[in-house]
């Protein structure tokens, strides 16, 4: 036991030191200006659920390894945040009524920075003068404002223990077996993009969601994975990026995580600096961290995602690896591609609706 | 005209000769009084703008009327609250009622226990039972359903709290102890000779209880059922913790939705129509609960002369009480505890098994985010003690102004005070937000501060403080403190050195009972909590819904044990003073 500890802790440290380089002079300067801003301010406010990015455990390791990396001393505060949706509507609330932000770096999903949009909530930054050839166009959008953490693809989860049969596709759901005991998330996520015209067009899906409402046990949030676990819910249609999932399962939970064969779509997670948050040079530079490549191994070792379209990726390689067995390439579902997405969107209004009535019918 | 009227008649009162004691306890009770009026007027003038309200451009409009009356998720949500609070009531009134009884009017031994265990059992966090209730009957994870299933070989399970009975029947449970506390004043005060003269005349034991002792009680037992049903229609524990999952919105829930809502700003317009609807709900509670109890004299039978309550020897029942009272507790309180205790040490929630007693472990107490812990109980510590502190000054100062000092127009003190009983106090927490936001923004940063949280708090508790401190204060003679002032003693002196001394019982029960509410209290924080301003059961709310049970059910667990030592000392002090029994 005492020997497998050891094995452990050599093997993390030696990982640490190929991620870490622990040397500020090789920053660029933009990047040196940012961190010694960033440490004057102290600290990173961030909110995200306890199983998003590993929750506390997440923070304090962002925090050790951004602080060994860029020479600073500053200390990241997780709390516990609501959803995504929610999450961004507190800072977007916050923002219009000229309050200081509850977070100092905003997470969200390709279709909540698209409702976010019109709000212009973040800040932009020089990102690829902090990186340059690495943070361009496939870690940055929207003119700056947003960094790419992790590529998210469309999935679900289920309990392989509870399960009354292995599901491969969306509309295995609609299976008698499954009544009344699968969830979905209150916000709908996913429904847009299963019923954007790349993947099965508005009338396909809200067919299927009309259908789905019969199957639905209750909501959940896509960091839940305990509820599947326990089996009061035996299956999340979608998952979000089903990264506690992953994690769970790594742990040995009962669960399994796929990729539809009939939804191949990918899309990302994101952070964003809010204009009014409290530290806004440490937010950026949290956000920077996590778009540079030894930030992404440090999001690939919490969420078990990358961005799958950077090289050494390892979500990249398990995308290439779907699109060759199903024979079609995944549908990339960037904030332009959300926004774009005008029938997917009304159409997961519709979703939350039906399922809304529907909710209580088991 | 009307205001030079007041104004001269306040000259020529006596009260224009206080001193600066007196007048500084007017200005306190003159200044809380129209901070109350002003935060449901508040609500309403926000729930008649369109736009955002302090922009010029806002106009006068009833669109959120119409949004709230046009959606027929409305209806759902005020069917689901009517039937939520209806269960409630009926639960809390079929144990609280006989055990008021046992209490009163039996020779039940160890009525002092009862007591104590009754108003301690008020205390426990409604959140706690709800999660315990949810780890024993859910449809599919609930212990009791896993083995009821397997045992008779059900295809579904038999029972399913996440449905508007099951969460009124725990909200139930949590409202027994009120019924209890309202009903035995009732059977304490009832004279035994309607009872005796029917008994003389042959009637059976159930005869006389439906036909004589219940009639009697009804004023009171209705009473307790407006005041129950008042809560219950405002309770944000039970139906957040069971009914939010499965999108099972009652009043409150359904508010806290529209504050923060999943795909759009918060709705503060819509949620201010909703205030002002229960406001006028509320009102006409009242106005119901105070014509009861102007009817009461027609079931007044106290007489001038000395009489006892008939006191009914329980011979071979006694068992039957005890048993009653001991599913009560179980139950209510001691099952969901165990539950909580269960859920924390698993990885997830199980049915006992070998592999269950083996996955065992403090993972989830030591994975709690410990920062945002410590930061919740000093927060809940402060507050826990400037709440009961200031509410209780101004109580006092309340009932000074209302009971001995001869302002003209006293009595209206004494209405405004009552008012957060009357009106849910969720309405207040939604009108200091507005307050906050929209009035006082610039001038005074108030939101996601402490103080926010102290105001609202005070302002829900002043109407338990001033019912305390009137009643105490009755029972002090005037005279007191009139060989005190014509000692020459101030207005000051008089209350620091005769008045404070005199009810300090009352203000000692008064501020333990005001800080274990303050403690445990979570409506009202989560509309007003921001992460700078967190408190305890926020905490336990905020990982309810970011980490899963286990984490919430370990830091509940938290939660109670730091009550333990409060709670110890308020029965201690319930006992040297005997004033639980009083009330």
């Amino acid at each position: 036991m005492k020997t497998g500890w050891f094995t452990t802790l050599a093997v993390s440290a030696a990982a640490l030191a190929v991620v870490a380089p622990a040397v500020s002079a090789d920053l660029t300067p933009e990047l040196k200006a940012l961190a010694k801003a960033a440490d004057k301010e102290g600290e990173i406010l961030v909110m995200w659920s306890a199983s998003t990015m590993g929750g506390p455990k997440g923070a304090e390791i962002f925090q050790n390894r951004m602080n060994k990396m860029y020479g600073t001393n500053i200390k990241v505060k997780w709390a516990p945040g609501p959803s995504m949706p929610r999450m961004g509507n507190r800072v977007a609330m916050s923002y219009t009524n000229n309050l200081p932000s509850p977070t100092d770096v905003y997470m969200g999903f390709s279709r909540n920075m698209a409702t976010l949009h019109k709000h212009k909530l973040f800040h932009s930054a020089p990102w690829e003068k902090y990186y340059p050839g690495w943070m361009d166009g496939r870690v940055v959008e929207q003119n700056g404002t947003l960094v790419r953490v992790m590529s998210v693809t469309l999935g679900f989860t289920y309990n392989t223990k509870l399960a009354p049969f292995p599901p491969t596709k969306v509309s295995d759901f609609l299976k008698p077996g499954w009544k009344g005991k699968v969830a979905t998330t209150p916000y709908a996520a996913g429904f847009e993009q299963l019923a954007s015209k790349e993947v099965w067009g508005a009338k396909k899906a809200i067919g299927f969601v009309e259908g789905f409402t019969n199957q639905i046990a209750g909501f959940m949030r896509c960091s839940e994975h305990e509820r599947l676990t326990s089996g009061e819910f035996l299956a999340l249609i979608f998952d979000c990026s089903g990264d506690s999932m992953q994690r769970a399962i790594a742990k040995g939970a009962p669960l399994k995580r796929v990729v539809p064969e009939d939804a191949p779509l990918v899309s990302y997670f994101y952070f964003g600096v809010p204009k009014n948050a409290p530290h806004s040079n440490g937010g950026k530079l949290l956000a920077a961290y996590a778009g540079s490549k030894e930030g992404q191994r440090t999001v690939y070792e919490l969420t078990m995602g990358d961005i799958h379209t950077l090289p050494g990726s390892v979500q990249g390689k398990e995308i290439a690896a779907l699109e060759a067995k199903i024979g079609r390439k995944f549908v990339d579902a960037d904030v332009n591609w959300q926004l774009a997405n005008k029938e997917g969107n009304k159409a997961q209004g519709q979703a939350k609706k039906i399922m809304r009535k529907a909710s209580k019918k088991k | 005209m009307a205001s030079t009227s007041i104004a001269r008649r306040l000259r020529d009162s006596d009260f224009a000769r206080q001193d600066g004691w007196g007048w500084s306890m007017f200005a306190v009770v003159g200044l809380l009084s129209a901070f109350i009026i002003v935060l449901p007027v508040i609500v309403f003038w926000l729930s008649i703008r369109e736009g955002r309200p302090i922009d010029p451009e806002a106009v006068y409009s009833l669109v959120h009327y119409i949004e709230v009356f046009s959606d027929s998720f409305s209806y759902e949500v005020l069917a689901n609250t009517l039937g939520f609070s209806i269960v409630a009531l009926v639960v809390a009134l079929v144990f609280g009622i006989p055990t008021a009884w046992l209490a009163e009017r039996t020779d039940l031994p160890g009525k002092p226990v009862l007591y104590t265990l009754m108003t301690i059992g008020l205390l426990m966090p409604g959140f706690a039972a709800a999660m315990g209730w949810l780890f024993l009957m859910h449809p599919r994870i609930g212990m009791l359903n896993i083995w009821a299933t397997e045992l008779f070989g059900l295809a579904e399970a038999p029972f399913d709290i996440a449905t508007i009975f099951g969460m009124g029947w725990v909200q139930g449970l949590n409202l027994a102890p009120v019924a209890f506390i309202m009903t035995a004043a009732v059977f304490r005060a009832m004279d035994p000779a309607l009872e005796e003269s029917a008994e003389m005349s042959g009637a059976k034991f159930s005869t006389i209880v439906r036909k004589v002792t219940l009639p009697l009680a009804w004023p009171g037992i209705l009473a307790a059922g407006i005041y129950i049903f008042t809560i219950g229609f405002a309770a944000f524990d039970v139906p957040a913790i069971i009914g939010w999952s499965n999108r099972i919105f009652t009043f409150s829930t359904y508010m806290i939705l529209q504050l923060n809502p999943d795909d759009d700003l918060p709705q503060y317009g819509v949620a201010a129509a909703l205030s002002t609807l229960v406001i006028l709900l509320a009102g006409l509670l009242s106005w119901w609960y105070s014509r009861l109890q102007r009817q009461t004299h027609r079931y007044q039978v106290v007489t001038g002369k000395g009489y006892r309550p008939r006191i009914m020897p329980l011979r071979g029942y006694l068992w039957a009480a005890w048993g009653f009272l001991a599913l009560y507790f179980v139950i209510a309180k001691l099952m969901p505890l165990l539950l909580l205790i269960w859920g924390s040490l698993l990885p997830y929630f199980q049915v006992p098994s070998m592999e269950a007693i083996r996955s065992m472990s403090l993972d989830h107490f030591r994975e709690l985010p410990w920062g945002l812990t410590v930061e919740g109980i000093k927060n809940t510590a402060i507050l826990m003690v400037l709440t009961p502190t200031v509410t209780l000054v101004i109580s006092v100062a309340f009932s000074w102004v209302v009971l001995r000092s001869k302002v003209p127009g006293r009595s209206f003190f004494d209405f405004v005070a009552f008012l957060p009983h009357a009106i849910p106090n969720i309405v207040f927490g939604v009108g200091i937000l507005l307050f906050t936001l929209y009035v006082v923004r610039n001038a005074i940063p108030l939101y996601g501060t402490l103080w926010i949280l102290l105001i609202v708090f005070v302002v829900a508790r002043v109407s338990y403080g001033t019912r305390m401190t009137n009643s105490s204060l009755i029972q002090i003679h005037k005279e007191l403190e009139e060989s005190a002032t014509m000692s020459g003693a101030s207005t000051g002196s008089v209350v620091r050195h005769v008045i404070v001394p005199l009810l300090t019982p009352t203000l000692i029960y008064a501020w333990l009972w005001i800080a274990l509410l303050t403690f445990r209290e979570l409506t009202l924080a989560v509309i007003l909590t921001t992460r700078d301003n967190v408190t305890l059961p926020v905490v336990v709310w905020s990982l309810w819904n970011a980490s899963g049970f286990g984490q919430a059910a370990a830091i509940t667990l938290i939660l109670i044990a730091l009550m333990l030592p409060l709670i110890i000392l308020y029965w201690w002090v319930t006992r040297a003073t005997g004033l639980n029994q009083e009330r």
